[in-house]
């Protein structure tokens, strides 16, 4: 089974904040890593592969220096990787970001499953998965916190919902998204680290995916960021004082509601 | 009595533990600020080997070494953790005869002090304590089972809260952005809260950052950055099934943490020439996690694969770059400065939590007794001037 | 001419979902500026008893659309089904509930109708063009909370399409029912390739801090070992992991393998409760993009509170010891 992950590079750290003057977004670092769910992700790819034989392909669109996150996907046993890299293709939200990396994974090859993460740590739209799924036109689950599968073409998957887990399964190829938590991602080390270096990346410029200048980037996101701020509330959390039998009830208040949204 | 006002600029291991020292003092007025939380920077990220014998500092400052373990000893054995001390002992590897020497010295100096230590030479028993070294190509190894490692952050907060038991003030979240200078006097700093303070001396304790706040008074302090960058491993049986103890090479040195190993390239082993090794960099763009260069995994895995090859296919949990501050001769930088008033307690280049008590101890009798200290003057600020 | 303000009247087992409500209220607060109807649609194969559910959201217009089967979880089936219907209501917006359906299956929908889909909007404003147009501004959180972004569907681009967070608009409550009117779509679903296979109990995930929904944190304040208990009995009663910092690890009561911080683990549970930790960098490091974060700290300056929701100076042993009395 040949199987494609789709990874994103995300910020180590949520510390952003926002100047005042500018809105534009001040980073406290520029040190990227792989979308923490994303490594849940390549786990389940690498699980499949020792299973099925196979290889592994691992997808990401970004900058020049989103190779270190294919590097580190590969140091973790993906065996081949792509970076869509091309000016033209930046600023995309999730439509302009799911198109090119539809298209890339056809160019490729043909995969079996194609895997992501099912939220990322910095954006957490959970829509692109989906996106590359209708554009493929496969079948996909989204949000799933296991895989089955036993050499048929279909694949199983549970997904945990309300409280129960379901199981379902799809027609292959099919896409999942993969929650974060749901496995133990393996650890890289010195030696596929620097094995890594040496495994195949193939760059794709829009030279390769030829798309009209109007599909992809600014221009082909139906929707645009105006303006960024920073929140009313910060971190500094709300304290509340009284009895200890007050402060008891109203944790149990708290955690209900936040049970309550589902 | 008029007290002597005293301002404290950072409160990681140097400023704490000299706030700490001059609390001990009753005509000392002392406020530390902190611009983010206490030992939460460098300190942090620093490794708290305070061990009897390593190679971390000369056998000529072992009063240093001796005050500061002794110190965090006292400190742990007052409340259980508060130094967040984990006895290990320790391995240091002679691999020629140089070290070898040094670590004989040292052995001689732990025992007159009343501990243990021997210098192993039967690679059976280095194997019985470190099973996954390779005992080829070395002499032998320096052992203790009396020291280990602490927690920089747990004793900053320590030193915190006893200095503040004493009278003295700590500030966090409030970052210092001016420091008041008239006829070459320091009088005073401004902060992010917006309030004046005045201050009859004023104590850089800010490390990797002692550039930035040197500048605010125009005074240069010749440090450099060198990188500290370490690794978390998780041994491939994720469970060593022995106490990893404290293991020092001269270059690199590694300890447990938890379950996992912590390794680090030692900080005499950086070239300050070497544009990888060293440079003057912004310590506030430092990422809590990540950051480490490649050169590094290149080199750990050569050192690991010759000298720890049971650990060298670990998992890397996770890597973390610290900027330490060394000035040209990898010594700390204390005492006076160009500007009356205005002192520095910087530049211990990732040795802070083995030399601050020492220096700290000497640094506040300075600044309230106006007695300087044979430890003082070797590590003077003057001696990094040119003249 | 794109008009009307849309929702999704999501539903799972026969009802419809709470977070409808809610959105019909981001509905009317649209409403009372650009006038349009409010509609919502529905596809089901009882659609019958969900539009009978909504008597009190006050919606203008509901668009059903009845299935031979019941599609719940068939997002390709679905998602061609509810474009088929946005194409022919022609809406100026779709509003949809940020939940694991809403998300997946509008997913394909904006790609099926090459508009956009905004994520996980807290507030939802409105805005007027220079020609007099209304547009909707999308406020969302991004990187964790500490930013919010103002997305705005593109001019000339239909339907604006967005999900919205549960829990932030008050769920919309007519005093009177209203019948509104119902209009049936002739709209067949495809043949989906998912299939479910069955439905069963959901495990616990209370043996990995890194899967559980709900981690304890015990921190220095829980190392004896009569605080350790009240934690685990608190933890067993929320089927929650337990999560240390180093003290607590040290004690021997929890592995290390649920260390939290720089040297163990990086934990992203939906709900944190910590007792007793002070939140030193090693330890808040190792906790991130919580929904919500309760701190008990004996010392009111513990650093914990910086990171954390709400805070309660107090003993956690008391505290504790009363929560689980009831």
């Amino acid at each position: 089974m040949n199987i494609a992950v789709l990874i994103k590079q995300v910020p180590v750290s949520n510390d952003v904040s926002v100047d005042p003057e500018t809105h534009s977004l001040v980073r406290a670092s520029s040190e990227g890593m792989i979308n923490p769910a994303d490594l849940n992700a390549i786990e389940e790819a690498m699980i499949l592969k020792e299973q099925t034989e196979g290889k592994v392909v691992v997808f990401t669109m970004g900058p020049p220096e989103a190779e270190k996150a294919l590097r580190d996907a590969m140091a973790l046993g993906c065996d081949e990787s792509v970076l869509l890299s091309d000016r033209c293709l930046g600023g995309a939200d999730t439509i302009a970001t799911a198109k090119p990396l539809a298209r890339a994974i056809e160019k490729y090859g043909k995969f079996d499953l194609i895997l992501s993460g099912a939220l990322s740590s910095d954006g957490a739209t959970g829509q692109v998965g989906a996106m590359v799924a209708e554009y493929l036109d496969i079948p996909h689950i989204s949000e799933i916190s296991a895989v089955q599968y036993d050499g048929a073409d279909t694949i199983r998957a549970v997904k945990k919902y309300q409280g129960e887990e379901v199981v379902m399964e799809a027609e292959l190829p099919a896409l999942m998204t993969v929650c974060f938590g749901c496995n133990e991602p393996r650890l890289a080390t010195l030696r596929t680290k620097r094995a890594a270096k040496n495994k195949p990346l193939e760059t794709y410029t829009n030279a390769e995916l030829q798309f009209d200048a109007e599909e992809i980037g600014i221009k082909g996101s139906p929707t645009i960021v105006t303006d960024s701020f920073s929140p009313e509330r910060t971190r500094r959390a709300v304290m509340m004082t009284g009895t200890p039998e007050e402060m008891a009830a109203k944790i149990k208040e708290l955690i209900e509601i936040e049970k309550g949204k589902n | 009595m008029k007290k002597k006002r005293i301002g404290i600029i950072g409160g990681g291991i140097s400023g704490t533990c000299l706030g700490y020292h001059l609390s001990l003092y009753d005509d000392a007025e002392i406020i530390v600020f902190e611009k983010n939380t206490i030992g939460g920077a460098s300190t942090a990220k620093s490794a708290g080997t305070v061990c009897l014998f390593d190679d971390s500092l000369k056998n000529r400052y072992w009063d240093v070494r001796l005050y500061g373990f002794e110190s965090y000893l006292k400190m742990e054995a007052e409340e259980k953790g508060s130094a967040g001390f984990d006895k290990t002992g320790t391995l240091v590897v002679a691999t020629n005869k140089e070290v070898e020497s040094v670590i004989k010295t040292g052995i001689a100096l732990a025992k007159a002090a009343g501990y243990t230590g021997e210098y192993i030479t039967d690679k059976e028993r280095i194997k019985e304590i470190l099973p996954d070294i390779n005992t080829d190509n070395i002499l032998g190894a320096g052992y203790t089972e009396d020291d280990g490692y602490f927690d920089g952050t747990m004793i900053s907060n320590t030193y915190a809260k006893k200095l503040q038991a004493n009278g003295g003030t700590v500030k966090t979240g409030v970052e210092v952005t001016e420091v008041k200078v008239v006829d070459n006097k320091i009088k005073g700093l401004k902060t992010s809260e917006g309030i004046d303070y005045e201050f009859d001396v004023v104590v850089d304790c800010t490390g990797p950052w002692s550039k930035i706040t040197g500048d605010m008074v125009g005074v240069d302090v010749p440090i450099w950055h060198t990188k500290a960058e370490a690794f978390f491993l998780c041994p491939p049986g994720k469970k060593l099934g022995y106490t990893f103890p404290v293991l020092k090479y001269p270059e690199f040195y590694a300890l447990r943490a938890g379950d996992n190993i912590f390794i680090c390239k030692s900080h005499l082993s950086m070239d300050l020439n070497n544009p990888m090794h060293a440079g003057q960099w912004d310590p506030d763009k430092l990422p809590a996690t990540g950051g480490t260069d490649d050169y590094f995994i290149d080199f750990l895995l050569d050192q690991l694969d010759e000298k720890v090859p049971g650990i060298v296919d670990s998992g890397l949990v996770s890597s973390w770059l610290s900027y330490r501050a060394e000035p040209k001769d990898f010594w700390p930088v204390l005492g006076e400065t160009t500007i009356e008033g205005y002192m520095v307690a910087t530049g211990y280049g990732g040795n802070g939590v083995i030399e601050a008590p020492a220096a700290s101890r000497d640094l506040a009798k300075l600044i309230m007794k106006g007695e300087s200290t044979p430890l003082l003057e070797n590590w003077a600020f003057s001696r990094l001037v040119e003249k | 001419m794109a008009n009307g303000i849309c929702v999704f009247a999501e539903h799972y087992n026969g009802n419809i979902e709470t977070v409808v409500a809610e959105l019909v209220s981001a509905a009317h607060f649209i409403k009372e500026t650009t006038a349009e109807k409010i509609m919502a649609v529905v596809v089901s194969q009882d659609c019958e008893t969900l539009i009978g559910q909504m008597g009190r959201l006050d919606v203008d217009e509901i668009y059903a659309v009845k299935t031979e089967s019941d599609c719940a979880f068939q997002d390709d089936a679905l998602s061609s089904v509810i474009a088929d219907m946005i194409r022919e209501i022609d809406p100026s917006s779709v509003l949809v509930p940020a939940t694991i359906t809403g998300r997946s299956v509008f997913s394909r929908v904006a790609a099926k109708l090459g508009c956009g889909l905004t994520a996980d909007c807290t507030e939802l404003l409105v805005g007027t063009r220079e020609n007099g147009s209304y547009y909707i501004k999308q406020n969302k959180p991004s990187f964790g909370e500490n930013v919010f972004v103002t997305i705005v569907t593109k001019e000339g681009c239909y339907p604006q399409m967005m999900t919205v967070r549960p829990g932030v608009y008050t769920p919309y409550e007519a005093k009177e029912e209203k019948v509104p009117e119902v209009k049936y779509l002739d709209i067949k679903a495809p043949a989906s390739k998912v299939k479910v296979v069955e439905k069963r109990p959901a495990a616990s995930n209370a043996d990995s801090i890194l899967a559980a929904e709900i981690v304890v944190v015990g921190g220095r304040g829980t190392e004896e070992e009569e605080s350790f208990k009240l934690l685990k009995s608190f933890a067993d009663s929320l089927d929650a992991a337990i999560g240390g910092t180093r003290p607590l690890v040290d004690t021997g009561f929890i592995p290390f393998e649920h260390q939290i911080g720089q040297t163990g683990y990086t934990i992203r549970p939906r709900i944190c409760v910590s007792f007793g930790v002070s939140g030193a960098i090693q330890h808040t490091e190792g906790i991130k993009d919580t929904k919500l974060m309760i701190a008990v700290n004996k010392d009111e300056e513990a650093p914990i509170f910086n990171i954390a929701d709400y805070g309660i100076v107090g003993d956690l042993n008391e505290i504790l010891a009363k929560y689980l009395e009831k």
